[in-house]
């Protein structure tokens, strides 16, 4: 019953509306940290699909006489303590870090969108049941519960990325089913069931689209946290296993070795850091420019 | 006698309870085809859930609900939903009962596109919008590119695109300028002339439905207390509620037609405990002990008119003398119209 | 002839977002006489609540005046300094808002609230400001006032919160109160009700009521004169009685003729084409010609004065009263009909 004239604030655009894409691709090109994050994943990328055949030298190519080894012509950033490149074990860790990485958000985004929809859509007993088995997952630390989970089934490749993607499932569903339970109360909502649309089309061609926006964001900041847990993993042994070149893996045995050279910890470091910096600087100005409109 | 035509809809006894909140609670309506009833109350009247309810937004308590010859509260899936595609829904928000990530055209190939319909017997984006009056421009459109009284026409527009035998409208009014807002009632009229739709119309502005209604239902904390045709309504009614709102309406250019002195004091209790026998006599004028203890059933009037009050006589009576004396402090004629002013030109 | 409460003259408003200048109100100009209740009606967007808000001195920091004055009691307030317009602000002009839930604290009891209102601007003892604070209550009709100052906001119910705010708008005796869409979150019971509340307040304490509303039906119930606006201008002002019966300016034609009522059935209700302009997209002449009924070259390039064509006292701005201006037959039409009504 109120058509009060607001006074005039600064006109803002709406995240659902479309055509967002593109002031979002403006936006980001105006923002120089975000274009950092956004080079470092190029960069990362890059390395990650070239693996070996960018690396100068081979990931198991021993030289023994040139082991721990600093910084030289020969090799950049040094050798580790079977004379192997770290420079070229490096870059193909790339490709271990982001191949467990994306999967294992990838799987949890579709997994806890999946189930957060349910939950926040149906309601009732389902929520309650899935709500529940979120709590239990929840209630332990990521990386414990990854740790667990891990000396449970065995190390491997494709087990330590679900078990990282297990860890995160909890907060896309919460999410999902927050932005559902929200996105339900619309109007719109009612007229399309009034129209005689049925639950599944509602939730996948309605609200989907009106969320996925927030989820990108979610996305995009979750992959250094998982970056970070695996390196955690592979350093403690749980995770890949040597002579496989994580990052986590190098990290560990440079330690055991840095009295004699501390060149692997270091360039390892280095390594997650500025992917983990990189990641995150994106992830956050992704946030920062689409983020504002949502709260419209 | 004369013969009435079937109704299109007819409720009998419906009940809506939330919990303790008996929102609807045992009401009855016959809506004959062709017609435009009214539904007014305040906020709380229980008047929305009504609209929901028969369109299947809420769940019944108790009642039926009859509807092309068949109660839609007791079917089943697949056949409530292809009886409920005979009656569509405007919504009370223009803007947000459009999905606002749609384009208007594909918003209105919704219906057909929900109930598989075939392509030849869709009807065009351009096609709906020109039955509304809206260029076909528009449907390349975002809803948050329309102004609020296209974006109306446009949920009238898909409402009407599975061809609907009735079209619930809830405060087709609100939120619209006054301009927007009378299109949008032009709109509906002619809608119902050339396309033979019958209309409920939920509102709680009266002036509204004495423009456009053909018959009214007033209804007070979950009970249809007054129904009638227009002219009875607002000519002689009988319930002192109704009385009541027909004395608050501010009208322009015209003071209240009966008085203000039948303004109900108060406000409306709440749902879930309503006061006992006549749920309105806590503030009724003319309350008398009989009213607390007996709930009052629709008694008949005169033709076609019934109110549930004990003594709506007495009320009538009341009523009719006040209209005799209007209490303005502005000049009126006999027709209770504004005076007009002398006016001179200034030379 | 005593001058007015309140005096607004060639009152010009802006505001700035990001680059752009949006012309919120421009050249306004109206008064508001002791023991009146003047209504400001218009549709959203129109600029009436930039104009309450201008009055009272409470715009937001990006909005600016950029021409005329406001004059209350004969005191310039465009000039005043912050303190002294917060001590007229409660006690001697007040204001009641639309949403009571909204403009009232939700942490503080009611009491509480109006004994903060007494303090700032008052310094007397705490049992002479509760027993002012429980007459208020009382004179607007909420029962067992004394005990309801311990009340909180949430407390009341929607009508009652509304008195609730009334009684703090009259509670230091303002001569003048601004009431900016009181009753349109209110059902119509009620809104009778506070309306009838706010006409005895200006008929037992004399206090001038400046009445914002877009609903035409509420202007012309409680108030005696009338200002319509339309995209941030003054279009008409008159008296209720001859604005109503005999509007002169086609927008107000327009709009009376949109607002339904059994009155009209039968007839197609008046709507006016087009829409609203958006401040930042200002026509240059009159900015009603591209939805006129009686537009004529004449009004395209320029915009009219508010002019007097009537002795009634009542000021229109519409080329077709110039008679300066050659009239075309579409002016001929519209005079003719507005005078002889």
């Amino acid at each position: 019953m109120s058509t009060v004239d607001a006074l005039p604030e600064a006109p803002t655009t709406s995240a659902s509306h479309p055509g967002w894409l593109g002031e979002v691709v403006h936006d980001i090109v105006h923002r120089p940290v975000m274009l950092v994050g956004l080079g470092v994943w190029v960069a990362f990328i890059i390395m990650a699909i070239g693996g070996q055949h960018l690396a100068p030298y081979a990931i198991d190519a021993q030289d023994i006489a040139h082991r721990l080894q600093g910084p030289s012509h020969a090799h950049l950033l040094g050798t580790d303590e079977l004379g192997r490149d770290l420079l070229s074990r490096l870059m193909v860790g790339t490709r271990y870090a982001l191949a467990v990485a994306i999967p294992a958000v990838a799987i949890a985004l579709v997994v806890g969108v999946t189930v957060g929809m349910l939950a926040g859509f149906f309601g009732g007993v389902v929520d309650r049941v899935v709500v529940t088995l979120l709590d239990s997952v929840q209630a332990f630390p990521a990386v414990i519960l990854a740790l667990t989970l891990l000396a449970l089934v065995g190390h491997s490749l494709r087990n330590e990325t679900l078990v990282i993607s297990v860890a995160f499932i909890p907060s896309y569903a919460r999410v999902t089913r927050a932005l559902v339970m929200a996105a339900k109360n619309n109007q719109w909502v009612d007229a399309e069931r009034s129209l005689g649309a049925r639950p599944l089309r509602i939730v996948v061609v309605h609200i989907l689209p009106n969320i996925a926006a927030s989820l990108f964001v979610l996305m995009a900041m979750d992959i250094p946290s998982a970056i970070t847990i695996s390196a955690g993993l592979d350093f403690l042994g749980l995770g890949l296993q040597p002579p496989t070149p994580s990052w986590g893996g190098i990290l560990s045995s440079g330690f055991y070795y840095v009295e004699q050279s501390p060149w692997p910890v270091i360039w390892a470091s280095v390594f997650l850091v500025i992917a983990t910096l990189g990641f995150t600087l994106l992830a956050e100005g992704l946030r920062d420019v689409i983020d504002p409109r949502l709260s419209r | 006698m004369e013969m009435h035509p079937a109704p299109v809809l007819s409720i009998q006894n419906l009940k809506v309870h939330f919990g303790s909140v008996r929102a609807v609670d045992g009401i009855d309506m016959d809506i004959v085809k062709g017609e435009v009833m009214g539904l007014v109350g305040e906020s709380g009247s229980g008047k929305t859930t009504i609209g929901r309810a028969i369109i299947g937004l809420t769940a019944v308590t108790e009642g039926s609900i009859e509807f092309g010859g068949r109660d839609i509260t007791r079917l089943g899936g697949h056949e409530r939903r292809t009886l409920r595609r005979r009656m569509q829904m405007i919504f009370q928000d223009p803007y947000s009962s459009l999905s606002p990530r749609m384009r208007v055209s594909r918003l209105l190939a919704e219906p057909y596109t929900i109930h598989r319909i075939a392509k030849s017997d869709r009807r065009s984006a351009t096609e709906l919008l020109e039955t509304v009056g809206l260029s076909h421009d528009l449907a390349g459109k975002y809803p948050h590119e329309l102004s609020g009284g296209q974006a109306r026409r446009v949920g009238i527009a898909r409402a009407l695109a599975l061809s609907p035998d009735l079209v619930v409208a809830d405060e087709p009014t609100a939120g619209l300028d006054a301009s927007a807002s009378a299109s949008a009632l032009n709109l509906m009229k002619s809608l119902r002339d050339t396309l033979g739709l019958t209309y409920l119309i939920i509102t709680h502005n009266l002036n509204v439905l004495g423009y456009v209604a053909d018959q009214i239902s007033v209804m007070y904390l979950g009970k249809i207390v007054e129904v009638g045709p227009v002219g009875a309504i607002f000519d002689r009614p009988a319930h002192p509620y109704s009385i009541g709102l027909l004395s608050s309406i501010p009208e322009v250019g015209q003071r209240g037609l009966i008085g203000r002195k039948f303004v109900p004091r108060g406000e409306m209790p709440s749902p879930s405990d309503p006061p006992s026998g006549c749920r309105f006599h806590p503030r009724c004028q003319l309350a008398k002990p009989k009213c607390s203890e007996v709930e009052p059933a629709l008694e008949a009037i005169e033709q076609q008119h019934v109110a549930a009050c004990h003594f709506w006589q007495e009320a009538r009576a009341i009523a009719e003398s006040a209209r005799e004396e209007p209490s303005s402090k502005l000049a009126t004629t006999s027709q209770g119209d504004l005076q007009p002013p002398n006016r001179e030109a200034v030379p | 002839m005593t001058s007015p409460l309140l005096r607004v003259d060639g009152l010009s408003v802006v505001y700035r977002i990001r680059d752009r200048v949006l012309h919120g109100l421009d050249d306004i100009t109206l008064a508001v006489n002791e023991n009146e209740i003047l209504g400001i009606v218009g549709e959203s967007g129109c600029g009436k609540t930039t104009l309450s808000m201008s009055i009272m001195r409470l715009l937001p920091p990006n909005a600016a005046v950029t021409a005329g004055r406001v004059t209350f009691k004969d005191r310039d307030l465009t000039g005043l300094s912050r303190e002294e317009m917060r001590q007229l602000r409660g006690s001697e002009i007040s204001m009641v808002f639309q949403d009571p839930l909204t403009s009232l604290n939700p942490t503080f009891s009611i009491g509480q609230q109006m004994r903060f209102l007494q303090r700032g601007h008052l310094r007397e003892s705490r049992s002479v400001q509760v027993d002012r604070a429980a007459a208020a209550l009382q004179r607007v009709g909420i029962p067992d006032a004394r005990r309801r100052l311990g009340a909180y906001p949430h407390e009341f119910s929607g009508g009652m919160r509304q008195r609730v705010m009334i009684a703090m708008a009259v509670l230091l005796e303002p001569a003048l109160v601004i009431a900016d869409e009181p009753t349109s979150a209110l059902d119509v019971t009620l809104q009778a009700e506070i309306l009838e509340l706010l006409d005895d307040l200006r008929r037992s304490r004399g206090t001038s009521i400046l009445f914002v509303s877009h609903d035409l039906g509420v202007i012309s119930q409680i108030c005696d004169r009338v200002v319509v606006m339309y995209a941030g201008r003054v279009v008409e002002t008159g008296s209720v009685q001859s604005l109503f019966a005999c509007p002169l300016h086609p927008y107000t034609r327009a709009l009376l003729g949109a607002v339904p009522s059994r009155r009209h059935r039968g007839r197609p209700l008046e709507s006016i084409p087009g829409r609203v302009p958006s401040l930042s997209e200002l026509p240059i002449g009159c900015k009603f010609a591209d939805r006129c009924g009686y537009v004529d070259a004449v009004c395209l390039p320029r915009e009219p004065d508010l002019l007097q064509p009537t002795t009634g006292g009542d000021v229109v701005r519409c080329y077709a009263y110039d008679p300066s201006v050659s009239r075309s037959a579409s002016f001929a039409e519209l005079v003719d009909a507005s005078l002889v009504c």
